[in-house]
């Protein structure tokens, strides 16, 4: 046989078998960018992103480890030259000793909101007792003088710790100290603003699910201006995931929960997920208890009368 | 042999436009994203629909494609053309899909059932298509796939195969096979249709 029978049959079989509509562009596009946004990892975003700022702030950064330095030399060197009674005088700075600066220097926060004495004390507590002779000629040979100098103190404290490993290893030690505490500074500061970008995306969810409960009650934003919302609080919650200030696991559950059901909203958006499936995103919300969870975790509002 | 069928191989020119457009896509040019995703994305629709006879299922395939097409582009050797690696990476997820559906779904149609029906009256044209979408249904998978790419998307030999990584002659074996099927199943038919 030819192929003259299917050749007079094409006609009916590219209208019979599956004829495609007109393809969706447009919301295969936007779910692709969704999915890509949901799956990639932000390592392949992060570092592009850095890259570019790095190279917009490459002048800057030279100036700023200079700026760094100098005020950490700064801060410093006036408590190791002048005896503790100056010492507020000489930095120009508060005589109060409860002002931390000296402990946020060293990066040991707690005995820091106890000023600097506090701070010594707790390094001799930590070594034992007092510091050592030993450890207080490097203060000496400083210009501070026998006196008890907080920092000298702390130096003390530290040497008796570790011990003096080479003739100068006290300034070394105070140099990795003070990096370290700058690490531990950062870390917190790293942690302060994830706290703040994960709590003003949930407050977002929040709005966005009250939405949805509003869509299924006949009322509140379109299905599209939704998915639209959706796509965006996605990114940030993925974003928030794959951040290294995650390390909040209850934290991580929610967020996960919550890309989940905005995952199921963008395709809503698209028009690829049936219209009956709104009422599973819904169950889906209440199921996991979303909202509850969500408000449970955001700080309270202050009330206001009348509105 | 089809409108298709011309379009097989490109252009030397058009391969040095589309490694231009990989190489901006590698840069993370998102406006080369979207003209690599404009150049291919009609061609797998139709395809993935065509297999699937689904709206959403070929759109979720689609997205299937493009994702893992981005993602594994930087690997992409291009000792082939850049629509028959897309299409590599279609016909594997479609056909995923295809099992998957199968799985959950558990519906074939036998090609006894599709022969038995509609032989009484078969003069009418939406009962030829009707037993003309059954027939191909009916098909084994490997073969469908051929037949639908050959027949009725119009595809190549050499594209099918590099598609679906087989031989030209394994291409052109499965079109054999699934036509001859076809024929003994749609004769009574096609006669009443096309001869009167």
């Amino acid at each position: 046989m030819s192929d003259d029978f299917f050749a007079g049959l094409r006609d009916e079989l590219r209208a019979a078998y599956n004829a495609p509509p007109e393809t969706p562009r447009e919301s295969l596009w936007r779910g692709l960018q969704a999915r890509r946004g949901g799956a990639r990892p932000p390592l392949t975003i992060l570092p592009a992103a850095a890259a570019g700022r790095r190279r917009r702030l490459g002048w800057a950064l030279p100036i700023a480890a200079a700026l760094l330095l100098g005020i950490s030399i700064g801060r410093f060197v006036p408590f190791a030259a002048a005896p503790a009674a100056d010492t507020a005088t000489a930095s120009g700075a508060p005589a109060d000793p409860a002002d931390g600066r000296t402990a946020t220097s060293f990066g040991d926060l707690p005995a820091a909101s106890r000023g600097p004495a506090a701070v010594a004390d707790a390094s001799e507590a930590e070594s034992g007792g007092p510091a050592p002779a030993s450890a207080r000629s490097a203060a000496e040979e400083a210009g501070a003088g026998p006196g008890p100098a907080p920092t000298e103190r702390l130096v003390g404290a530290e040497a008796a710790r570790d011990g003096p490993a080479w003739p100068g290893a006290e300034v070394t030690d105070v140099a990795d100290r003070f990096a370290a505490g700058e690490g531990r500074a950062l870390r917190a500061s790293r942690d302060a603003l994830y706290r703040v970008a994960a709590l003003e995306t949930l407050g977002s969810a929040e709005a966005l699910l009250g939405a949805v409960g509003g869509l299924e009650e006949g009322y509140g934003s379109a299905p599209a201006a939704l998915a639209e919302w959706s796509h965006e609080m996605l990114s940030q919650t993925r974003l928030l995931l794959d951040s290294p200030a995650a390390g909040d696991p209850a934290l991580r559950v929610l967020l996960q929960d919550l890309e989940l059901v905005l995952a199921q909203l963008v395709r809503m958006g698209e028009g690829t997920t049936p219209e009956g499936d709104m009422v599973l995103i819904e169950g889906a919300v209440r199921e996991r208890q979303l909202l509850h969870r969500i408000r449970a975790i955001l700080p309270a509002r202050p009330i206001t009368s009348g509105t | 042999m089809s409108q298709g069928r011309e379009h097989a191989r490109a252009p030397s020119g058009a391969r040095l436009e589309e490694a231009a457009l990989i190489e901006r896509v590698l840069a993370g040019d998102a406006a080369a994203e979207r003209a690599l995703f404009d150049a291919h994305v009609d061609r797998l629709y139709r395809l993935a629909f065509r297999m699937t006879g689904d709206e959403d299922l070929a759109g979720d395939c689609v997205q299937e494609i493009f994702v893992r097409a981005f993602d594994r582009l930087p690997g992409f050797r291009r000792e082939a053309a850049l629509g028959t690696w897309l299409h590599s990476i279609g016909v594997s997820v479609v056909l995923n899909a295809l099992r998957k559906r199968k799985r959950t779904s558990g519906r074939e149609v036998s090609l006894d059932a599709v022969g038995a029906r509609g032989r009484s009256d078969a003069t009418s044209a939406p009962l030829l298509r009707e037993r003309l979408k059954k027939a191909i249904d009916a098909l084994p998978e490997d073969q469908r796939l051929v037949f639908v790419m050959y027949e009725v998307e119009g595809y190549s030999h050499a594209e099918i195969a590099s598609a679906l990584d087989i031989p030209q002659g394994t291409s052109k074996a499965r079109l054999h096979y699934a036509r001859r099927k076809l024929r003994v199943l749609l004769a009574d038919v096609v006669e009443h249709a096309l001869y009167g």
